[in-house]
């Protein structure tokens, strides 16, 4: 049986009180504590990590004037517009065949699908970059006319091609051409600006391509059936 | 003959003296050793206050952050906007063939005399198809010729094939060309 004699092993007691307490103390808090300093750490170091993310968003968007951006916008909705605009599309060819001293003979739209629509589905066409509408422009006229009306397709907004060109021209005859036209549009992005991810740059590239856009004609549908509030024209009548 | 003296006692005293400094050193280094335990103890509590107070911190400041990038979220969207169809449009003008479309037009025109042009098939890769109607081989010959001593030819196009000449009953000749347009 272990005889502790309390007198005899007085001094030992101090020693022992202290080294129980260190141990106690470390068990039940210091550890606990430690592991607390780890984890907090650690949410520390991500959390500056964030900061220092959202520090440079900021500076990039304070860089941002919103005047330049609408105006810069306002040009690009032109280019690529969010939605199926047939009447606007319809207007702007009219416009440009009787520019180009041509006779418009008949327009058929392609597959439209939902028209001016945000939801209207964007199906892009096998070797196509952007989801179009197709036009098919018959138009009578010289051949010179005609590259002109082409060239004037390609150089007014919103952006359109040239894809197809048939010819019926019989002796003697002025030329008829029908033109197979796409015109692009490109829907709004189904995600706009998490908080967390950078601020989206504009690189030299598309700058470029913001120049070139600049280059580009962009009529006037003020006075137009387009914008007229009252009776309205009707697009299909040539 | 002097007395030899046996001290019992020093050797007893001795043991008692190891045993008072052992005591001592045991004392002694105990309050060293708690000492210097509170101290880190306290320097870890403070530290642990310091990572908390730390972390309010930075927490009010994304929060502080967050709250002024969500104020300029209009900013964001159109910068976002702007940059989905510029990057949309970039990609498209890349991918365009450079045919001068108005150009070639007037030099098929030009060579065309008599013959009837029917269709002029565009393909992404810069190749034109040209399909029409001749009505005696003479008007085919004569494009064919013109086609060859056309000036401009070398700088419009790089490889020009005759994919087909097929006579019909009437005598007409249905002909297909392929124009590869040269790249600059």
């Amino acid at each position: 049986m272990l005889n502790f004699n309390l007198r005899e092993n007085k001094a030992f007691i101090l020693p022992a009180f202290i080294f129980l307490m260190v141990f106690l103390v470390t068990v039940t808090f210091l550890k606990p504590k430690l592991s607390q300093i780890f984890i907090i750490r650690q949410e520390i170091n991500s959390e500056k990590k964030q900061l220092a993310s959202l520090t440079q968003k900021l500076a990039s968007l304070d860089g941002l004037a919103q005047v330049e951006l609408n105006e810069k916008t306002t040009l690009v909705l032109n280019a690529l517009p969010a939605e199926k605009d047939v009447a606007k599309n319809l207007f702007i060819i009219k416009q440009l065949v009787q520019e180009s001293d041509l006779g418009l003979n008949n327009v058929t739209i392609g597959d439209v699908g939902d028209i001016s629509t945000a939801s209207a589905q964007a199906k892009i066409e096998k070797g196509e970059v952007l989801p179009a509408m197709i036009f098919s422009v018959s138009v009578s006229g010289q051949m010179s006319k005609i590259g002109d009306f082409i060239s004037k397709i390609n150089s007014t907004l919103p952006v359109m091609k040239v894809n197809q060109i048939y010819l019926s021209n019989k002796k003697g005859d002025i030329p008829e051409v029908t033109l197979d036209i796409n015109s692009y549009f490109l829907p709004i992005p189904k995600t706009l600006g998490k908080i967390d991810q950078a601020v989206a740059i504009i690189n030299s590239k598309e700058e470029e391509t913001f120049e070139k856009l600049k280059e580009f004609k962009v009529l006037d549908l003020q006075d137009s059936f387009y914008y007229s509030e009252g009776e309205k024209e009707n697009p299909f009548v040539y | 003959m002097a007395s030899q003296e046996i001290d019992f006692l020093s050797e007893k005293q001795s043991s008692a003296s190891k045993k008072a400094k052992i005591i001592h050193f045991l004392k002694l280094g105990s309050i060293i050793v708690l000492i210097a335990y509170c101290l880190l103890t306290a320097a870890i509590f403070s530290y642990w206050f310091y990572l908390n107070s730390q972390g309010k911190k930075t927490e009010q400041e994304i929060a502080s952050k967050k709250q002024r990038i969500e104020s300029l979220s209009e900013v964001e969207t159109t910068q976002i906007f702007l940059k989905q169809r510029l990057a949309a449009l970039e990609k498209f003008f890349t991918n365009q063939n450079k045919t001068d479309l108005p150009l070639i037009l007037s030099f098929l025109d030009y060579i065309k005399g008599d013959a009837r042009l029917k269709q002029i098939n565009l393909t992404k890769e810069g190749e034109i198809t040209i399909s029409g109607e001749a009505d005696n081989s003479l008007i085919l010959t004569g494009l064919l010729k013109k086609l060859e001593d056309y000036d401009q030819f070398k700088e419009l196009f790089s490889q020009v094939t005759l994919l087909s000449a097929d006579k019909q009953k009437t005598g007409n000749y249905l002909f297909s060309i392929s124009l590869i347009v040269e790249e600059n």
